[in-house]
């Protein structure tokens, strides 16, 4: 996807470039050229963009939901080609930022369906991991927590998003405080939450041996979930009583005071939540015990736990072969 | 604030906003169901876990992920897109024809009228009830944003190109319009106020906005001249003619100052004058730092009294003129 994506954004990059150092003016109405140009070519690169950012957290997502349902993946051929389908739906999608550019109906029609069409793979993916909780037997831990918390988020994001695709709808979000609602509650749900589970099912332990705190985690994730929420979910209210996107001051008066004061104060709270997780990867773990290999007992996660970097200071495990064979193959580079 | 006209797409006083405003609710309740019912499922299977079979499960996702949202998106599709052709559609034969320039950061507006003549005036528009008006559209430097979410409809005005946007409005009143695409340091003070008047009304005050001023001698045109306002501004009828700036022709009978920064009031007109920088950061007009007399000549020459009765030429003209 980064393949055929990144490209476009490359050409525009070049063309502004060039419109900048040598004065050849691809974007300046005034000398024959078209603003729109531009935004074409940064919505071809940028839609797709959202799902390159958002399908490796749904992979680690499909990881984690079966690991603690104790159970193997429901439907996972439909996962993998709900994947692939989304990433190609992705690439059909990017004039739906460009609706109220005064194209013709037509256009605004067919992606508007098409946007409208994107839900469905995603609906796959979603309901194929409820089912795999349905299947299975939940055991909780704070990765599963936040894995869920994500999806929660993302629905909400998902719902919004199968609003703004709506033209007609696009035309009084567009550029407001609800497009700020929608986007973060994709991408917080859908990739930021999915990222802080990893870190305790799979990163840290990976890395240092050791297991994060699942009281701290706990903790972190009430904080950062209410911190969210009670950040977000109000721009979807001040976006529709009129308060337009990126402005740094705004009249008194119209009702957006309230709804910004309760984003700061859930701003400030998420924040809070970030700094808990901070301390909790940083703090000194000296004393604790190195984790037992696999200590979630994926099915998966086998096979590539035997690299565990943080066992390295084994030297009679049999991971320690493997780094060594990974210094070798760096000294020949 | 005494300028704080609605701006709130909920709020609808125009055919657009109303429809849209309908089918906003309509996704909502939607919206909220679907939510429920998925976060009740994934509460579900994690309280009650293992007692389900695989074949059930299976109907469950292929009910939940591809009968019912393909039902369900056509249906909205159908009903969301059919307001669209309505929303496109351009305003009937003899509706008042409308430019809208964007320039940062404010908004030059023209009438046309059916003489093919224009008139020029800014940051405000003045619109007729139960009417359809046609837009049109453009900017004159970088992408500017044309909404009133309280009529309806948005419309990117872009360089070089013209959009056309119709609004019906259905309730006399007050709106707000505001700039939505982030056009440089003073965006966010980039606003417009929109009157909807009955049908009267908007002619009286269409035949007032046509007549120029009455030229008579005032020193505070004589400060307003000698100062090089006029390099920018025009003052219809008189020898101020600059086309950089906002039109001031009946400045007086606007309702704000700066595209909508401020109420128009002699004292937010003094404060505007001489402290420019500070009200609205980033605007390119200068800091008129004058003495003080030729600032209070000026701001009553623009029409602004120090009671805040509107008393000079550059204000109604007309009416000034007929002794009314």
């Amino acid at each position: 996807m980064i393949l055929f994506a990144f490209p476009p954004l490359i050409a525009g990059d070049l063309l502004m470039e060039h419109e900048r150092a040598l004065d050849w003016p691809f974007f300046d109405a005034d000398r024959g050229g078209d603003p729109m140009l531009w935004q074409h070519l940064f919505w071809i690169f940028g839609h797709p963009e959202v799902y390159i950012v958002f399908l490796p957290s749904i992979a680690l997502v499909a990881m984690i939901v079966p690991t603690f349902a104790r159970t193997p993946m429901a439907g996972y051929g439909w996962i993998v080609l709900a994947a692939v389908g989304t990433g190609f739906l992705s690439f059909g999608l990017w004039v739906h930022h460009m609706f109220t550019t005064g194209l013709p109906g037509i256009s605004i029609g067919i992606f508007s369906a098409a946007s409208e069409a994107v839900a469905i793979p995603t609906g796959v993916q979603i309901f194929c991991f409820i089912a795999t909780l349905l299947i299975g037997r939940v055991t909780k831990s704070v990765s599963l927590l936040f894995v869920l918390a994500g999806l929660a988020t993302f629905i909400i994001g998902g719902l919004t998003g199968v609003m703004v695709a709506i033209a007609p709808f696009d035309y009084q979000a567009h550029d407001t405080y609800f497009i700020v609602g929608h986007l973060h509650y994709v991408l917080v749900g859908g990739t930021i939450f999915p990222i802080v589970a990893g870190f305790y099912y799979y990163y840290y332990p990976f890395v240092t041996g050791k297991q994060l705190s699942e009281r701290l985690g706990t903790i972190t994730f009430w904080v950062m979930r209410v911190g969210f929420n009670v950040a977000f979910f109000p721009m979807h209210i001040s976006g529709l009583i009129g308060m337009p996107r990126r402005v740094y001051t705004y009249p008194g008066g119209m009702g957006f005071e309230i709804p910004n004061l309760i984003s700061s104060i859930g701003a400030f709270v998420l924040g809070i939540g970030f700094l808990i997780l901070l301390y909790d990867i940083f703090r000194p773990k000296g004393k604790q015990p190195l984790i037992k290999r696999n200590i979630w007992n994926a099915g998966m996660e086998r096979s590539s736990s035997r690299l565990s970097l943080g066992h390295s200071q084994h030297p009679n495990r049999i991971d320690a072969i493997s780094i060594v064979g990974t210094e070798r193959l760096l000294e020949r580079c | 604030m005494p300028v704080s006209p609605s701006q709130s797409a909920l709020d609808t006083a125009g055919e657009g906003a109303k429809q849209i405003a309908e089918l906003f609710y309509v996704m909502l309740s939607g919206g909220i169901v679907i939510w429920l019912v998925m976060i009740g499922l994934m509460i579900y299977a994690i309280r009650f876990p293992g007692q389900h079979d695989a074949k059930k499960t299976r109907l469950l996702v292929i009910g939940g992920c591809v009968v019912f949202p393909t039902i369900v998106l056509t249906a909205l599709l159908t009903y969301g897109l059919s307001i669209l052709p309505e929303l496109q559609r351009p305003a009937p034969p003899g509706s008042q024809v409308i430019d809208v320039v964007g320039v940062r950061w404010w908004w030059r507006v023209r009438y046309r009228l059916p003489d093919r003549e224009t008139v020029e005036t800014a940051n405000e528009i003045h619109l007729s009830v139960n009417e359809a008006a046609e837009f049109k559209l453009t900017s004159e430097d970088v992408i500017h944003f044309f909404w009133i979410p309280s009529l309806g409809g948005t419309m990117d005005m872009i360089p070089g190109r013209e959009n056309r946007l119709k609004l019906f409005p259905t309730k006399v009143g007050v709106y707000r319009g505001v700039c939505a695409e982030f056009c440089g340091a003073a965006h966010a003070q980039m606003s417009f106020d929109v009157v909807v008047h009955s049908r009267a009304d908007f002619d009286r005050w269409l035949a007032d906005q046509t007549q120029g001023v009455i030229d008579i001698p005032h020193p505070g045109a004589q400060v307003f001249l000698r100062r090089g306002c006029s390099a920018c501004h025009a003052i219809r009828g008189t020898v101020a003619d600059g086309v950089i700036g906002p039109d001031l022709t009946h400045f007086g009978s606007r309702r704000s100052i700066g595209a909508a920064v401020l109420a128009n009031t002699a004292e937010h007109l003094s404060r505007w004058i001489r402290e420019t920088h500070e009200v609205k950061p980033g605007v390119e007009v200068p800091e008129f730092d004058a003495i003080e007399s030729d600032s209070t000549l000026c701001l009553v020459y623009l029409g602004r009294c120090g009671d805040d009765s509107v008393c000079v030429p550059a204000v109604d003209c007309r009416r000034l003129a007929n002794g009314t």
